[in-house]
Formats: C-alpha cells, structure tokens, sequence
C-alpha cells in the first residue's frame, strides 16, 4: 500500500527546500525535547541506575523483573480493560455527542458551552473533586442512591470490585476531544453530498450510516487512538483517587513507573516506559492499518 | 477573521522569539545562587517547602527574617518555595545537574547514602562542631557516632531532637483511668467501649493508622528490638512473629473502633474526625497542636473543644519518635558554592544552633531537645501551652522511643502499596497472614537489587 | 407507516435531549458543587453532600483570606501568558509541519511521521532529568519563558495529527489552481490552505491551551518563586496548606479554576464560529 517513490519530478524537487525549512521548526522541537530522553530510556532500560551515578549494565534483568513483578500482571488485565471500555463507550459517548450537536437540537449551543467544563479542570482538582463525589459519608452519589435504599454503603474507591469502575467513571463519558474531532470532519462534509441523499429519498438513520460515519474516519481513529494512549498513560485519575485500588485492583503500568522512580530503580522505570512506549506503537500502527488513516476521504 | 488570526499568531511568535532572547541574554540564571545585590550582600537561596501554610514554615519564615535583619548588608537569605510532595524530586534534579545549593535541608535517606555522601558532595562540618562545643554537647550520642562517616568526615550536624508522636485523646469523649503510657496494649484495648472510636487513614502513607500499629507493635515481644535493628535501614521481611501478631490486633480494634470513615481516609479526613468530636482517639505527633488551640476554632465541629484533649504516650510508654533526619542530621552544606555563600550558610547555621534559636523552634515543633539545659524564658513560655508541656513531660519520663513503621518500609511501599494493602485486610479480602506475606513480597520488588 | 415515523422521530429526539442533558450535568455539576462547599463550614460539609451553607460569611472569608495572602491575579496571568504564547508558537510550527506532510512527498516523509508520531508515547518522568538540564543550561530556570519554550513541545504528536488530517481534507486541486497562477510555497500555504484549515488550528489550539493550562509536573519542576507561579502549582500549594480545612481548600479550588472557566466562557464563543463557519467550502 505504501508505495516508494524513488523518482520525484522536478517540481517537486524544487519545492523541497520550502519542505524542509517548514519541518525544521518541529525537527527541531523533537530533537531537543524527545530524541535525548528517548535514547536514554532505551539505553538504561538494561541498566541499573539510581539516576545520578553511572548506569551499571545488566542486560535484560529490568525486563524479565517486570514479568515477574506482582503488579505487573494485574496492571497489563487492567490496561487491557480499560483500553477495551475506552475504545468503545468512551469514544463511542464522545461521538455520539458529535453527532447530535451536529443535529442542532434545542440547546445544543449550551452544551456546547459548557461541555469542556471538565477540561479546563486539571487532572489533580478532577480526581480530588471524584474523592468527594464518591464518598460514602459526604459524597453525592451515595447521597441519592440512600433515597432509595436507606442502607446503602460503599466507599467506592476503596472497595473491590468497585474501585476499578469508580476509575473508569471518572473518565469515561468525558469525551470532549473525541466530540471535537469528530465534528471537525463532520462539518467539512460537502452540503451536496447530504443533499443528493435526501434527494435520493434516504432516511435520516441511512445518511448518518453511509455518509457521516465513513466520512468520519480518520477523526474516528485518532479518537481511538488518543483513547488508548491515555489509559496507557493514565496517572493522575488513579494515583490520587485510589492509589493502586484495594491491593492491586487498579494499578497500571505509570503507578509501577513512579514507584519504581521514588526507590531510586531508574533503570527499572525505563524499562517499565519503554513497554508502555512500545504498546503505544503497536496500537499507533493497527488503528492506522485498521482505519486507513493514510488515506484522505476526498 | 483570517488577517486576525494571522496577525495574532504571528504577533505571539514575535513576542516568543523576543523574550527568548531576552531571558537567555539576560540575567545568567547559572549563576544566580552567586548573585550579588547591589548593596554587596551575598545571598543565599535555599529551596525549602517549610513555608506558607506548611505546619513547619511558621516558624522557619520568621527564623529567616530574623537572620536577614541581623546580618542586613552582609547576608540574604531568600527561600525558594517548593511543594513538599515534589521537594524531593527538586533535590534529585538539582543534583543531577550539577547544581545544588549550598544549603539544603531534609534531604531523603536514599539520597543521602546514594548520591550525596559516595559523591561527596556534602562539605564537612567537623570543623564548625569543633569552633562550636555547644553543639556537640546537645547533640544525641547515639546520633553523633552514627553521623561519623567511615573518613571521618561529619555530613551535617547530627540529631538532637527528641519528636512526639503518641496519642491524643479528646478526654470530653474517654476519660483514661490512670495514665495511658502506664497502661499496657491489653488494657488499654479493654477499656474501650463501644462507642470509643479511632481516627484511622487508609489513603496515602496511612498515617494515623501506621502510627498505632507501630505502638502494637512496640508492645509486642521482640517488637521494640525489630523497631531499634531497622532504625536508619530498611525492612524487607515482613513475616515476623510480632508484626503478624501486631497486626492481628490491629484489625481487631479497627473492626470494633475505627471510625466508619476510616476507610478511604486521607490525612486531613482523619484530623476532620477528631475535631468533629466522632473519634475519640488519633495517633499523631506535636505539629498538631496548632489544631487544636483555640485559633483553629472555626474548624472545629460538633462541639469539640480542643482544650479537652491530652497527649499521652502509647500504652507501654512508647513514644515515636518522627523527627526529621534525626540520625544523620537536617542541614547539609555542599561542595558548591562560593567562598562567601559558605561564610554566609555557616553563619546561617551558627544561629540555627543557637540556644534561643532553637528553644523557639522547640516551642513550635514541640518534643524536646534532651541534653539541653533550657533556659528561664523556655521553660516559662512552655508552662503556658499544655499540650507543649505535657508532651515535653512525657519525653523526659522513662519511654521507649521508636521510629515508625512507615520509615523503615521502602518508600513506594510506605507511599501507596500498605494503605492499599491495609484497605484489603480491613475489608476482609485478604487475611492476616496474606497481608505479612504480600508485604514481604512487595517489599522485595521493591529493592534496587 | 406515518405514526411509525412519528414514533421513530419522538424517539430519536428524545435521545438525543436526554444526552444533551446528562452531558450538562455531569460537565456542569462539579463545579458547582466546589463553588457550594467553598460557602460552608467544615462541619456543614462534613455533615452530608446536599447541605446548603448557612451564611455566606464562611465563605467570603476564605476566599478574602485567599486574595489577601495570595497572589491569584499573577498566577492566573502566568498560566495566561505560559499557554497562550505557547500554544500559538507551537500551533504555528505543526501547522507548517503538518501541511508539508499531507501534500508533499518527499524523501524521509515516512520516518519523520513515524518519529512525530511515536513522541506522544514518551512518558513524562523520563523527560524530565533532559528538560531540567537543557532549561538550566540556557539559564532559563525559574522563568515564566522557560516553561513557554518547554510547553511548546507538548502536544507534538496529537496537533500534527489533527492538522495533517485538516491539510489533507483540503482538495489538491487548488494547490494546483495556485501554482498555475503563479503562485510561490509560501504563499500558497499562507493565502490558500492556511485560512481553510481553521477548524482543525482550532481545535488543536484548544487542545494544545488545555493541556498546558493545566500542565503541573514541568511547572511545579522548573519553577521555584512565586512570581513564576502557575495556577496548578498553586492549587498544589493550597492542597497541602489547607488539607485539613475544606471550606479553604474548596476555595483555593474554585478561585484556581475560575479563569480557566472566565476564559473559556469569553473564548468560545469566537471559536465555535471559526468553527462552524470554516465548514463552509467555496
């Protein structure tokens, strides 16, 4: 699919100085700020290393010690899930949402005001803002449901098997990006094509299916994407919530990452974030494979 | 709308490019620890998290003001304010990168014996404790030969600072019968009724709760000799006889006594429960007196008054001892640094360790400076705070000190992994002996091979 | 057959209302929530979740407290100026990037938008010993444009995605309308593809401000002095000053978000009309 091109025609030679002088500000970004880190995660990732003296070098040690670290397993189960719960109701709600504000129901100039309300919260204020709503004593949601069952308690953070979805919720139906993106593409949809349909006699249901939702493609897949990358990357919603759950319900990979990082093992944190790293990679190129990223819609 | 949008890009990338310019041809930030003001003062910049509303910066910010006025034209000190929870990350850079000031305080036991003292970055004070005999004198003797490096070097002036943590009790709601310390483990646990509660955490490092555990501990056989070998160390074994009976009991007085908001508390949850007058009991050190003096009354509900309450050692007459860098001493000069900022930062700790000094500090922190002879005004000041005094009592009495658990796990261990684990074992998912095991296990991982 | 699309139409459109709504109360809820504890005593928020402060005395003296003894204007202003600056100049360098990658080829096309890419994978903490000595080593420690220069890589991978998308949602054809009258590279990304990719510099821009507005691990290490103090540091601060005191910590909380929110309220406005109106193609 990838076609090389060895011959470029002449035009297109003489614009490669414009090309280059354009990439040198990003080139120049991704040299200063991730070649080096990326060099020296991989290179001490087979060291061990307390980040200040001299790495000493042991091979393959960091790595096997991950898979035999107790968290480890547990970590990659709860990544798996929560990867599986993002690719689909979290992108899926954030899409949804595109779509109904592109019907321009009444009021949807107000969500469309304060739906990146949760946004503009850091992730510290956000999960400090969860502790009390999931509270059992103070807590809101409690609150409510003790209208109905008088006898209810559950200190959702802190209990298993609920902690794992007092996390998930505290993510999982705040798809801002995701209803961006995706409206992004929606309106750059040709007026004609909607209305060749219509004219064509098809229904509602049929257009958002056969025109919107492939014309979203691309927006669809960096939605997935960035839903994915987060959960591999999430720190914040779980270490000041509930710190790696009851035991290890909720820990992930970035927990083992900063406890790694405050007992002085950096040889084995790099090692940690160069698997999370390549787990990044590896959805990067299937959900470009998978929603045919590469290739532009018109 | 476009020629907006294209002038104002442009205009935020002008404005870039010049401050750009400006910050780097500007002031050599480099240098800055070395910057002469223009009257030819030398100043001194300190990184510190001891300030603003930080319990330990009430008394550091007028300390430094003081120091400033006294030496105005010749010394400035000027603190660089860190959030306590990124302090230690800050210190690890900034000796990273070859930059750390010539003062720095409370810094982490593994820096200490990783970084600063094999890469002897640290400048000797042999020679300000031998020009300063008083010091010596203060110091703990146990503290000064552990402070004593195999060269002979001394890193920083070692500890002699004796801290309180023990058990405060709201006497409104529990009136001990005799004094708590005189009572053992057993009978003080029988004494309770129902209704008698704890403020226990489970969030975080599980501070109040870790306390009281240790206090089981140290009246368990074999446990104050445990306590005592790991001082300073780490422990990675955590299936000992009398940590498992340790914490057996605990559990038992968390499934009669704690508090039900003990689950998923976090630090100032517990504080919340005590003066809100719902938990009788909380296992805590002398920073928190300020809580409970009649300037904090508006956070107090329920009715809770805070002159009701005492402070008593743990039953067996142990007392915790938390203070920070006792073994090996709170303030350590460093190799960089100019001729005058050393003059500057030995003036600096010459008032430190200056009796009134730190008799002021002693009426802050609380606990007790021991081989001190205080002076009039200490002693007169002291009488006047009763929780100061009777604290003070307490450790000059016949207690045991020991270090607390928390300090002798590893610290991802201590930070997050037994606050989780103790919230499984509350929660009946694991039992007693899951709970050692998984600790051990954890602990292991957690060594740096 | 008409009732049955009556039913149809009442459905969907009840659909979509109750998503509109559970959408605003979870987005809108929480804030209102922190603003309504921040009015209460800590026994009134101690006492249960829906309790209404009784006077509104509590809270006026937290927040009076706040002002007196915290410098919020000037936090506010840095993160303004830190994200603002920092976004634009990045928004301006992917966007160069991201148009070359979408219509041009070019040898080491591929590997560079592999190695764009794969720069959102990076963990944080392992950045951070490099950045702390490359912003020591140009002297820009503890200076409100250090922060900018570092902030300006944040968003890299996710910003050059978007805008290599919106590029290349823009026909080729006139790229080639342009060169046949003669116009230069530059000036066909400027008057011709720049002004239609509006939408996508929106929403990466966005994107690109949030993060940084909100961004503490690289604020809380690069700075140290309160003038150089950004609004998370300072929520940071507060958490650790006033953890024992609720209706402060709430207050600390409100007045860190309220410019967020301020800003957000006056900007958007502006944006969704870029937004909306860029949909129409010529």
């Amino acid at each position: 699919m990838k076609s090389k091109v060895f011959s470029y025609t002449k035009l297109e030679r003489k614009n490669w100085k414009w090309i280059y002088l354009f990439l040198l500000p990003t080139i120049c970004i991704f040299v200063l700020f991730y070649m080096q880190p990326i060099i020296t995660m991989i290179y001490t990732s087979f060291a061990k290393w307390d980040g200040f003296n001299a790495p000493q070098f042991i091979g393959f040690k960091n790595y096997m010690r991950i898979f035999t670290n107790s968290a480890a397993a547990e970590s990659v189960k709860n990544l798996l899930w929560w990867s599986l719960i993002a690719m689909t109701i979290h992108v899926a709600f954030g899409v949804l949402v595109a779509f109904v504000l592109y019907h321009k129901p009444r009021g949807w100039k107000f969500t469309r005001a304060v739906f990146m309300i949760p946004n503009v919260i850091s992730g510290a204020a956000w999960a400090l803002i969860y502790r009390f709503i999931f509270n059992d004593q103070i807590g809101v949601l409690n609150d409510i449901i003790r209208r109905i069952n008088p006898d209810f308690h559950v200190q959702w953070f802190f209990e298993s098997p609920y902690a794992f979805w007092a996390v998930s919720l505290t993510w999982l139906f705040y798809g801002v990006i995701f209803t961006l993106l995706v409206l992004n593409d929606l309106y750059a949809i040709p007026a004609e094509l909607e209305e060749a349909a219509k004219l064509d006699g098809a229904t509602g249901w049929q257009i958002t299916k056969r025109i919107h939702l492939p014309l979203c493609r691309i927006a669809i897949g960096t939605c997935v994407i960035c839903a994915v990358t987060s959960r591999i990357a999430m720190y914040e919603a779980i270490a000041l919530t509930t710190g790696g759950g009851p035991g290890d319900d909720t820990m992930s990979l970035s927990l083992l990452l900063v406890n790694a990082i405050n007992d002085y093992n950096y040889g084995f944190a790099n090692s940690i974030g160069v698997i999370m790293f390549l787990l990044g990679v590896i959805v990067l190129f299937v959900i470009n494979k998978l929603f045919r990223m590469n290739e532009s819609y018109y | 709308m476009k020629k907006r949008l294209l002038s104002v890009i442009l205009a935020g990338a002008m404005v870039f490019s010049l401050a750009a310019c400006a910050g780097s041809g500007g002031a050599d930030k480099k240098e800055g620890k070395d910057s002469k003001s223009a009257e030819g003062e030398t100043v001194l910049k300190i990184p510190t998290f001891l300030c603003g509303e930080n319990v330990g910066g009430r008394y550091f910010g007028e300390f430094v003001n003081r120091f400033n006025e006294k030496y105005a034209g010749k010394y400035k000190v000027e603190l660089e304010e860190v959030v306590e929870a990124s302090y230690t990350e800050k210190i690890k850079q900034l000796a990273q990168s070859g930059d750390l000031p010539v003062l720095v305080h409370d810094v982490q036991k593994e820096f200490r014996d990783s970084i600063l003292i094999p890469n002897k970055l640290y400048y000797p004070v042999n020679d300000f404790m031998s020009e300063h005999p008083d010091i010596e004198k203060w110091c703990l003797p146990a503290y000064l030969k552990s402070a004593k490096l195999e060269n002979g070097d001394i890193p920083a002036i070692p500890g002699m600072h004796t801290c309180f943590v023990g058990l405060f009790i709201n006497e409104a709601l529990y009136k001990p019968k005799k004094n708590i310390g005189e009572m053992s483990m057993d009978e003080f646990i029988k004494s309770l009724n129902e209704n008698d509660k704890f403020a226990f955490q489970t969030v975080n490092n599980a501070w109040t709760s870790g306390l009281f555990l240790t206090a089981i501990l140290a009246n368990q056989k074999g446990g104050v000799e445990l306590l005592h070998e790991y001082e300073g160390k780490k422990l990675y074994n955590y299936d000992q006889q009398c940590f498992k009976d340790a914490v057996a009991i605990f559990l038992d007085v968390w499934k009669k006594h704690a508090l039900n908001n003990s689950l998923g508390a976090d630090y100032p949850d517990a504080i919340n429960a005590f003066t809100s007058n719902s938990a009788a009991f909380i296992s805590n050190g002398s920073w928190m007196n300020p809580q409970l003096e009649v300037g904090d009354a508006k956070n107090w509900s329920n009715g809770f008054d805070g002159e009701k309450v005492s402070a008593y050692a743990f039953p067996g007459n142990i007392v915790i001892d938390a203070s920070a860098g006792s073994e090996y001493g709170r303030w350590y000069m460093t190799n960089s640094g100019t001729e005058k900022e050393r003059e500057a930062a030995l003036a600096f700790l010459e008032m430190t360790y200056s009796q009134p000094e730190l008799e002021q500090w002693l009426l802050y922190e609380g606990g007790a400076i021991p081989r001190m002879d205080y002076s009039e005004e200490y002693t007169k000041e002291l009488s006047k705070n009763k929780l100061l005094s009777e604290q003070s009592n307490t450790l000059c009495g016949d207690v045991t000190m020991v270090c607390h658990l928390m300090s002798i796990m590893p610290d991802s261990i201590a930070n997050t992994t037994f606050g989780n684990l103790l919230t499984q074992l509350v929660n009946d998912d694991i039992t007693v002996d899951q709970f050692c095991e998984q600790m051990t296990l954890k602990a292991n991982e957690a060594k740096a091979e | 057959m008409k009732i049955k699309n009556v039913i149809k139409r009442i459905l969907t459109k009840t659909f979509m209302y109750l998503v509109l709504i559970f959408t605003i109360i979870i987005s809108v809820f929480p804030i209102i929530w922190i603003v309504l504890s921040s009015f209460k005593t800590n026994s009134e928020i101690l006492s249960g979740a829906f309790t209404l402060p009784s006077t509104l005395e509590t809270g006026i003296n937290a927040f009076k407290y706040l002002f007196e003894e915290y410098n919020f204007l000037l936090y506010a202003s840095n993160s303004l100026i830190i994200s603002t600056v920092s976004s634009l100049v990045a928004l301006l360098f992917f966007a160069m990037a991201g148009y070359v990658l979408s219509k041009y080829n070019f040898p080491g096309k591929n590997l560079i938008f592999i190695l764009f890419t794969i720069t959102m994978l990076v963990p944080g903490h392992s950045k951070a010993q490099p950045i702390f000595a490359l912003v020591r080593n140009i002297g820009m420690y503890d200076n409100i444009w250090g922060l900018t220069i570092v902030y300006v890589s944040n968003g890299l991978a996710m910003s050059i995605f978007i805008l290599k998308g919106t590029f290349m949602s823009i026909p080729k054809e006139l790229n080639e309308a342009a060169m046949l009258d003669g116009a230069g590279f530059f000036k066909t990304f400027f008057s011709i593809n720049f002004p239609l990719a509006k939408s996508g510099l929106a929403t990466a821009g966005i994107l690109m401000f949030l993060w940084n507005w909100n961004e503490y691990f690289y604020a809380s290490l690069l700075t140290v002095s309160e003038k150089t103090r950004t609004l998370p540091v300072a929520l940071q601060f507060f958490n650790q000053s006033f953890s024992y005191d609720y209706t402060k910590m709430f207050a600390a909380l409100t007045l860190v978000v309220l410019p967020g929110l301020i800003l957000y309220v006056f900007a958007q406005e502006q944006v969704q009309q870029s937004v909306a109106a860029s949909g129409i193609k010529g």
